[in-house]
């Protein structure tokens, strides 16, 4: 079947991270025919669509092939294959990435699909080794039964991969008691880049030698594949209870969570909703927000039940001390769950109120909330553009979302220069660039001002040690030295969650 | 002893020497594998405490900070590092290269996961960063978490950022006498299998300062609050026959130094420890080792120096890799004969000799310290 002529779609960035592959790529799919059954090989361009980026869709750009491997050994032995062919190939989860780290132009792409069994519970000494296809929300509801669950919760977890979170060292709302992936992943079964198998770390403490598998973790596919994951298990809450704060202005609900912070507790989550947010989210959704207020926090302490009340009154003690215009307990499960659905589908909510958007996802020191904000709503005002800010309040994780429809003249660059005025705040206080979406290809223009090129060369010095050709997921996470890259450019702007 | 008051002098240091050994306050230079020849950088006098922002729970110091000051420093806002290792004048830098930590981390980690930040000199003098000041960063890679127990042969850590957390209200050790290391074990591990959440779960033989010796003590440390701490007595005490014996405010506190400082007791033993997945522990210690970490799996053994030990440690080894567990030698007297045939690690793999070949290939920092 002769394919139509296809162009990818990549920003200017994206075009310099990703240029055309030159290896033997008929090679490699004669490769392919030889090593896996038909019904585990995807090489037909109309059917390739479904791979040609993740949930970023700015840059995209068509896989050469994509196929399911069933072991570590057919791993192994495929990325063996694309070295002796010279083709560049990466590890596909459920491609809920945000931030381009999927897009493998002209390359191979091994999809963990079928790499999607939990393999052994240790219920006693509470850790699993997975594959790296296990949907996250798969592996919690597999070991709800024994009083567990795997504690990092991305708000995608019904979908995205233990896989990809390692490469993306994911967080979530619980994360600020519970920790990111990181903390969470005992050892790892790696195929590396040049197809030998390794194994990082292990089921018991403090072995000796370098931390592999804490550098692994959050390399975004860049140190090779994972093909098993040892996590981390974690006991169930005895008791939980959520705190809905409502604000009237969002500076209000900056100094509720610095005032949350500063008692002696740690609650499991603190996320904040803004007007624009709460209102569409009441609009689809019907959580419970009130319509008028500035800002929302949702806030939750959980563990024993034995202190949660003195938890949850600290808590509103706290939104007090902060100008707090109500305070409420969610009164039963039915409530909780409800607030809770409005929270992790905001997003998706959002997309409603815009054709387009993009999510920023910088993090900043928790007490610069309040000036960051403010300053986030001059930018909004100076630009003439919309953002509505829902974010991992607590840990100072930001994701203004800036809503935009890219067929108004002007719109894409009024969004571009509120996104560098917004990253430039993030960055003059001391933040991050992500602080749980990863760099991929999207934010590649934006790393030099968060580390110097020193810091930089270092990064891309260890990348080269476990992946020497550059082979693996090449052009992500790190920008490529001598290049100046511009940020953004193109046509559209990424389009996030 | 080289003593630069800056980074940048540790640069400079580090540019004109062939090879340098950096130290903290020397609390654990019988750790590791016996040096190579080198110069000792002694590190104390970078000892600030670069920021404190209590509201954000993050601090950034500098790695000849000792520990022990920064916990006075957090305590005047009612933080703390939630980190407990041995030596109270260990440094952070120390800390960190040795990856020490201490009972509690059964609760809040150990410092892979309080470190979010660093900046380290490499054998060139050059000074890079990774991570940051903030709690939750995916930006770059976590590059910090390879010096973690890397002895300084990555580079030499000269600052630290770490998220502090609020000290707990209440702090309790309950103790129950016990017959046996394997009563003491079985009976931790029914607390570590029930609702509770203790902080530290710790089987002691020989008992520290106040503790009778001769005798096997089970000890569950709890903290956070009033009612989350008599919820925990009212349990424990159902647990067992003998009615445990509570501590409470500074007698608690000393026997948490005593439990801390179980490590630093010994100098001139041999010190091994052996890990396990904390239910396999029990099953393949050999004859009472000195004290045992339950919850997290770790023992540890303090032996007489002998020509025989590296044949003995190489069978308790084997016992617990066939349950993926190892023993290895954590420190021993220097000097003493026969140190360098002691099995100082797992021997690494090609991938930690790359990186560290990539990193210093003249093997400049810290040479000799530590098998990869
Ligand atoms: C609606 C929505 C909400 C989200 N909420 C959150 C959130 O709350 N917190 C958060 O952190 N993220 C969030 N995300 C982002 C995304 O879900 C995470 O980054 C997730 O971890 C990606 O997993 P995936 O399986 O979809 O990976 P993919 O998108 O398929 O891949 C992501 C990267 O991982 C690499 N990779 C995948 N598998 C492997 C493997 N086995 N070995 C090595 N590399 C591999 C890929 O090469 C790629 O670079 C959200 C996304 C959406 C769409």
């Amino acid at each position: 079947m002769k394919s139509r002529a296809y162009e990818p779609v990549l920003t200017p960035q994206a075009e310099q991270a990703l240029p055309p592959v030159t290896g033997d790529k008929a090679g490699l799919l004669a490769d392919l025919e030889r090593l896996l059954p038909p019904d585990r090989r995807v090489t037909h361009q109309d059917d390739l669509f479904a791979y040609e980026c993740d949930a970023q869709t700015l840059d995209r750009a068509l896989p050469l092939a994509v196929v399911f491997p069933e072991s570590t050994a057919e791993v192994s032995t495929l990325v063996k294959a694309c070295n002796a062919r010279s083709i560049p190939f990466l590890a596909r989860g459920a491609g809920t990435g945000l931030s381009g780290g999927a897009v493998a132009r002209e390359s191979l792409v091994l999809s963990t699909a079928r790499l999607n069994r939990i393999l052994e519970v240790d219920v006693p000494n509470r850790q699993a080794w997975v594959e790296p296809g296990v949907v996250n929300m798969h592996l919690s509801k597999a070991v709800a039964k024994h009083n567990l669950h795997y504690a990092p919760d991305p708000s995608s977890q019904y979908a995205c991969t233990i896989g990809g979170n390692v490469a993306e060292n994911s967080g979530g709302p619980h994360t600020l008691k519970y920790g990111v992936t990181t903390n969470h992943i005992l050892a790892l079964e790696v195929v590396l880049p040049d197809g030998t198998v390794t194994m990082m770390g292990g089921p018991v403490a403090d072995l000796p030698g370098y931390d592999l598998t804490g550098v692994f973790v959050g390399s975004e596919g860049t140190f090779g594949i994972a093909t098993r994951v040892l996590v981390r298990l974690t006991p169930l809450p005895e008791g939980v209870k959520t705190i809905l704060a409502i604000f009237n202005t969002v500076v209000d609900a900056c100094q509720g969570v610095t005032q949350i912070l500063a008692r002696s507790i740690l609650p499991a989550a603190v996320e904040m909703i803004d007007q624009k947010t709460l209102r569409a989210v009441e609009k689809y959704i019907h959580a419970g927000f009130p319509l008028d207020a500035a800002a929302v926090l949702l806030v939750e302490v959980d563990g024993l039940r034995d202190d949660l009340e003195e938890q949850a009154a600290a808590v509103i003690d706290a939104c007090r001390a902060a100008n707090v215009r109500d305070v409420r307990l969610a009164k039963d499960d039915a409530e909780r769950m409800k607030l809770w659905k409005g929270r992790k589908q905001a997003f998706g909510v959002l997309g409603r109120l815009a054709p387009n958007y993009y999510t920023h996802d910088g993090v900043i020191p928790r007490t610069k909330l309040p000036e960051v904000l403010a300053e986030i709503a001059r930018i909004e005002e100076r630009n003439r553009v919309m953002i509505a800010n829902v974010f991992h309040a607590g840990d100072g994780n930001l994701h203004p979302v800036v809503l935009y429809d890219e067929r108004e003249p002007g719109a894409i660059e009024r969004v571009r220069k509120a996104s560098d005025e917004i990253l430039a705040v993030v960055a003059s206080v001391g933040g991050g660039l992500s602080g749980e979406h990863g760099i991929g290809i999207e934010k590649l223009a934006y790393m030099k001002d968060f580390f110097g090129e020193a810091d930089l060369a270092e990064m891309r010095k260890i990348r080269d040690v476990f992946n020497p050709r550059g082979l693996c997921n090449p052009g992500k996470a790190i920008p490529t030295p001598g290049r100046c890259i511009e940020p953004g450019g193109g046509k559209k702007l990424p389009v996030g969650h | 002893m080289l003593t630069p008051a800056s980074e940048e002098e540790v640069a400079a240091l580090v540019r004109e020497k062939p090879a340098l050994h950096a130290v903290g306050s020397g609390t654990k230079v019988h750790h590791g594998q016996t040096p190579d020849p080198g110069e000792d950088l002694s590190m104390a006098k970078l000892d600030r405490i670069v920021s404190h922002e209590p509201g954000d729970l993050v601090v950034t110091v500098q790695a000849g900070v000792r520990l022990a000051d920064l916990q006075e420093e957090l305590l005047d806002h009612n933080q703390w590092l939630p980190i407990d290792p041995p030596y109270a004048q260990a440094t952070v830098g120390g800390i960190l290269a040795t990856n020490s930590s201490g009972p509690r981390r059964l609760a809040y980690g150990t410092m892979r996961d309080l470190l979010i930040g660093i900046r380290v000199v490499g054998p060139d003098g050059t000074v890079t960063r990774s991570g940051g000041k903030v709690v939750k960063n995916v930006t770059g890679y976590d590059l910090h978490k390879l010096h973690i127990g890397a002895f300084g042969t990555l580079g030499i850590i000269t600052e630290a950022t770490f998220k502090v957390r609020p000290r707990p209200q209440v702090s309790a050790v309950v103790l129950f006498p016990c017959t046996s290391m394997v009563e003491a074990h079985s009976l931790l591990l029914s607390v570590l299998a029930s609702s509770l959440r203790p902080v530290a779960l710790e089987a002691l033989y020989r008992g520290p300062a106040g503790l009778a010796r001769g005798k096997s003590w089970a000890l569950v440390g709890v903290e956070g609050t009033r009612p989350v701490l008599e919820r925990h007595l009212k349990e424990l005490r159902t647990l067992y026959a003998a009615q445990p014996q509570v501590l409470e405010g500074e007698t608690a506190g000393s026997l948490w130094d005593a439990l801390r400082d179980l490590p630093a007791t010994a100098r001139e033993s041999v010190r091994v420890r052996i890990a396990a997945k904390p239910h396999d522990l029990v099953h393949i210690l050999p004859a009472e080792p000195t004290w045992a970490r339950v919850g997290t799996g770790l023992a540890w053994l303090e032996l007489a120096p002998a020509a025989d030990l590296p044949d003995r440690i190489a069978q308790w080894h084997a016992r617990a890799a066939e349950r993926g567990g190892y023993a290895v030698v954590e420190s021993a007297p220097l000097p003493m004969p026969g140190r360098e045939k002691l099995p100082w690690g797992l021997g690494g793999n090609a991938l930690m000799r790359s990186i560290r070949e990539m990193r210093d290939p003249a093997r400049k920092l810290n040479p000799g310290r530590m098998v990869v």
